[in-house]
């Protein structure tokens, strides 16, 4: 056990520069978190106030998650951007109607998979709607972390495999799993997102991770990872 | 989902609380390879790069915004008064034709409610005045309802004895009337139900209307 005891500090580890990554800095933890929460009060007090520009601070916090919580719901970068401006916009103007029983990023991330949901039965009327899949692109000439072109492209590939493969999965399972393993969400937090019980959060994530596993198998995309 | 998928659920999540029992069943082969594959996958998804945002997203978002958080009777004034794009089609344009040419034909050949409901819901009641006078030659009746007009509402004698009669329909309340025969006398009703004065020595029938949709007899 040993194996696994070093396998979840580093987990713990890397969760948590993750976390703070994928926000680009702006959340650095749950500590943070709470913190914002409270700031976020007197935000949306002066917001409601009319003062539109401290908006900003809220926009600028979260626009990392919302952006890209819709472009892997929807898989469409061009609609993801426009999806996920009109999240902000909506809660804007539904400002009022937030109690701050749950955390704004919540409320904002609820906002904002609705929108999606929206999109996505708009797809099934019009099944002509292009998804654009992602493709690797390019061989880049040199990466941002120094990591090597041919590193570079490999990650490039695994990238669009994976969105091909959650883009295949159902909603429920993949707004969780993106929401778990993507966002970074708590289980406790995606009940609150989600409305649904923890347990139930615990077997879409499963369930999901499991589909997207066996489609990645199909793809035979890494026969050691799966 | 079985108990195992749970663990090892609660297990990636960091969860605690059951790492003793996950740790006791992760042991099991099976188990074991389920959760190295779910860990990998867990990892890959964690791994991902995330799609880069285009530099003016705050800018626009900002720009989408209105200038100004209307009060809540703007926005019903909003919703009211501001105008709005209509789109149509041949389709609905036919059928809103349609609609209007309809109506009127509608409301003509809509069934008119039962006399019934038509009784309950009118308001007037129709009172008959009962009169004798044997050798009279008319018989009229004066009061609130007709402006005490003399020569307004004249009873008839359907027997040629002298019983003189006439039903009126009369709104709910208390009126005041007279019998004048052969257009000279003012005669009390002897069978009023009340009086009162008229405040010239005389006293005036009284009627009250309550009840309402059906004839009754009077006097």
């Amino acid at each position: 056990m040993v194996g696994d005891v070093r396998y979840r500090r580093n987990a713990e580890a890397t969760r948590a520069s993750k976390k703070q990554e994928r926000h680009g800095g702006d959340v650095s933890g749950a500590e943070r978190l709470d913190a914002d929460r409270t700031d976020e009060g007197a935000i949306i007090a002066r917001c409601l106030a009319g003062d539109r520009t401290s908006y900003t601070v809220l926009v600028e916090r979260y626009k990392g998650l919302i952006h890209g919580l819709v472009y892997r719901m929807l898989g469409d970068a061009e609609e993801a951007e426009d999806i996920a401006q009109d999240a902000f916009v909506r809660a804007y103007l539904s400002l009022r109607e937030f109690r701050g029983e749950a955390r704004f990023s919540t409320w904002l991330c609820r906002i904002a998979l609705n929108r999606c949901k929206d999109v996505l039965r708009r797809r099934r009327r019009e099944p002509w709607l292009p998804l654009t899949h992602e493709g690797p692109g390019p061989i880049p000439e040199a990466a941002d972390d120094g990591e090597s072109p041919i590193a570079s492209l490999g990650r490039r590939e695994r990238d669009a495999l994976l969105h091909r493969a959650l883009a295949r999965l159902p909603v429920k399972y993949r707004e969780a799993v993106v929401l778990r393993h993507l966002e970074g969400m708590e289980l406790t937090e995606m009940s609150a997102l989600l409305r649904i019980p923890v347990g139930a959060v615990k077997v879409r994530t499963f369930r999901g991770r499991e589909m997207l596993r066996r489609l990645l198998g199909r793809e035979e995309f890494c026969d050691d990872a799966i | 989902m079985t108990r195992f998928e749970a663990l090892l659920e609660s297990h990636l999540a960091g969860a605690p609380d059951e790492e003793r029992e996950f740790a006791g069943q992760v042991a099991v082969d099976e188990n074991r390879r389920v959760f190295e594959a779910h860990r990998r996958t867990a990892g890959m998804l964690a791994e991902m790069s995330r799609p880069p945002l285009p530099p003016t997203f705050t800018e626009e978002v900002l720009a989408r915004l209105p200038e100004h958080r209307a009060p809540s009777w703007e926005a019903l004034w909003d919703v009211l008064w501001a105008p709005r794009a209509l789109r149509w089609n041949l389709g609905s344009a036919v059928a809103l034709s349609l609609v209007l040419a309809a109506t009127p034909l509608v409301w003509k050949t809509w069934p008119s409610r039962p006399p019934e409901v038509l009784g309950r819901r009118s308001v007037v009641t129709n009172i008959r005045f009962n009169f004798d006078a044997a050798g009279a030659r008319q018989v009229a009746l004066a009061g609130d309802f007709n402006e005490w007009q003399p020569d307004g509402i004249f009873l008839t004698d359907t027997t040629g004895r002298g019983h003189f009669s006439v039903s009126l329909p009369l709104k709910p309340g208390r009126y005041a009337y007279m019998f004048v025969v052969d257009g000279a006398s003012w005669v009390t009703d002897p069978r009023a139900e009340a009086y009162r004065d008229d405040g010239f020595g005389n006293r005036n029938a009284l009627v009250t209307i309550e009840d309402v949709g059906r004839d009754h007899g009077k006097t």
